[in-house]
């Protein structure tokens, strides 16, 4: 098996308190994404801004996205666990290259 | 069913009016003239635009109805405020007709006049909203 170097637990799952704070962390974050992403959203209505809308698009995948994906998860009964970390992964990276694109590109 | 419409209509106003509190803050605009402002300020046209359009963003057609002057002065009180950044245009795309709609909305806040060691300061505060300043910030990278 190939060694994972940024794996932090080492086998055994994590304590309670510590995955708590992960999933509160996790919909603090998806939380405040949706926020962002809706104050850009106003910049893009208010000042006609192409970069913005890209700008609210890759809020919404890096942040929002994975909790949307875990509704998926927990309402459709077909996707499993590992569906569920492949798709928020994929959707965060989109995000981020969505949010760079947004910078790049000439307003 | 009307009734819970113009509840929830109500209630969208609020939070609307919440968060506009919440998410503008006034900035000092750069040093402006007092007797432009005090002239501007003279003109009841100019007194109507800015106490409507601190309400809700208005088109010029609308602020004519409101206004006891000529469609002419309206435009004209327009430029002279937005040229000196009391008012701020906002061109919005008119899905039906197809043709562009541009609705007006006060940016200025508070004039504060300081009458001190034998000069008189005129001070400029105007409304910036957080998602206006974002695209600025964007668009400035």
């Amino acid at each position: 098996m190939l060694a994972l170097p940024l794996q932090l637990w080492e086998g055994a799952i994590p304590p309670g308190w510590v995955l708590s704070l992960i999933q509160a962390t996790d919909v603090l974050s998806a939380v405040l994404g949706l926020g962002i992403a809706a104050v850009a959203f106003r910049g893009y209505r208010r000042n006609g801004s192409r970069p913005m809308l890209y700008l609210t698009a890759g809020f919404l995948l890096a942040f929002s996205a994975p909790v949307a994906v875990l509704a998926l998860y927990l309402f459709v009964p077909g996707i499993t666990g590992t569906h569920f970390g492949i798709g928020s992964r994929v959707s965060q990276t989109l995000g981020l290259l969505t949010i760079l694109y947004a910078l790049w590109t000439p307003s | 069913m009307h009734k819970k419409g113009a509840a929830l209509l109500q209630a969208l106003q609020r939070w609307k009016r919440l968060y506009r509190r919440w998410a503008t803050s006034s900035v000092v605009s750069e040093e402006p003239d007092v007797e432009t402002i005090g002239s501007l300020l003279a003109d009841p046209t100019v007194r109507t635009i800015l106490a409507r359009t601190s309400q809700e963003p208005m088109s010029a057609t609308t602020l004519c109805d409101h206004c006891e002057s000529s469609k002419a002065t309206v435009y004209r009180r327009l430029d002279d405020l937005s040229d000196l950044g009391l008012v701020s245009a906002q061109t919005l795309p008119d899905l039906d007709g197809g043709h562009h709609r541009t609705v007006y909305r006060a940016t200025l806040s508070r004039i504060t006049v300081t009458v001190r060691d034998g000069e008189i300061d005129l001070e400029v505060r105007e409304r910036e909203d957080m998602a206006d300043r974002f695209t600025r910030l964007v668009e400035e990278m």
